[in-house]
């Protein structure tokens, strides 16, 4: 009986510490509107070894019959414990009440060990919308995926 | 044999405990490993770029004109980012393989939508 339960718990043990590898994709996001004013974010990260890969992004825009107003942010994370981790953030002004984001990070341990995340972000005074696609993956394994994508429409039709 | 089993399970535990350890000081760039991070926010004609290698933690803000945005690197290399407009906002963090966002659509800053 003793060792019906030791060979349990041992089992478990097993599967507990093989777990600590896992790879795994995670990605949420919001928006909401009141009238010509509205606000959106995405984000997701992935995880795989010791690597991991974030990225996100929020933006928003108010127009009042005085004056339009848009603003964003967009960021990226990376690391791993080998190989090599980098990140790309970029957010331009389009010049006609608009903002245009992209957030790259993606982080690889070799042996086929990686995480990357992407985020994009597009904000306009009619129109918000911002999507995010996480991976991971682990040799031996199929390669974990989540996307979201947000959209809010300020047009008022 | 049921002598065995407590060694190679107290054996076990140990290196998955060792694993951990390993997992978590890799999230550090003083560990031989790499990590970087940036974020970038603009906001009428003003844009600042930061881009972090090691894990300090940066936050970058523009606001104005009824708009307000802003993106933190924290040290463990999670990121948030928030957005708010007039009376309305939105959140979201990520990090380590999880995600949530929250979305507030009250002037009172109520939270209305929640998700993981």
């Amino acid at each position: 009986m003793r060792l019906r339960t030791s060979l349990a718990v041992l089992t478990v043990a097993l599967l507990a510490c093989g777990g600590a590898d896992a790879q795994s994709a995670s990605t949420t996001g919001t928006g909401g509107s009141t009238g010509r004013t509205g606000t959106i974010g995405s984000g997701g990260s992935a995880a795989s070894g010791t690597s991991s890969a974030t990225t996100l992004g929020t933006g928003g825009s108010s127009t009042t019959p005085d004056a339009s107003s848009q603003s964003g942010a967009i960021g990226g994370s990376a690391a791993t414990a080998d190989g090599k981790a980098s990140t790309k953030s970029h957010l331009n002004e389009t010049g006609s009440n608009g903002l245009n984001g992209q957030a790259k990070a993606q982080a690889n341990e070799g042996g086929g060990t990686w995480s990357k995340s992407m985020t994009h972000e597009k904000i306009r005074d009619d129109q918000l919308t911002a999507r995010t696609k996480s991976m991971a993956h682990a040799p031996g394994e199929k390669p974990v995926k989540s996307t979201d994508r947000q959209q809010v429409d300020l047009s008022g039709k | 044999m049921k002598q065995i089993i407590p060694f190679a399970l107290l054996a076990l535990l140990s290196a998955c405990d060792a694993h951990a350890q390993s997992t978590s000081s890799s999230s550090s760039s003083s560990s031989g490993g790499s990590g970087t991070s940036s974020a970038v926010t603009t906001r009428d004609g003003e844009t600042t770029i930061v881009t972090s290698d090691g894990r300090r933690c940066r936050v970058v803000h523009g606001s104005g004109g009824g708009t307000s945005s802003s993106v933190t690197t924290h040290a463990d290399g999670s990121l948030s980012s928030s957005t708010t407009a007039g009376g309305s906002g939105v959140r979201v963090e990520s990090g380590n393989g999880a995600s949530k966002a929250d979305c507030f659509v009250h002037d009172d800053g109520t939270i209305t939508e929640r998700k993981k």
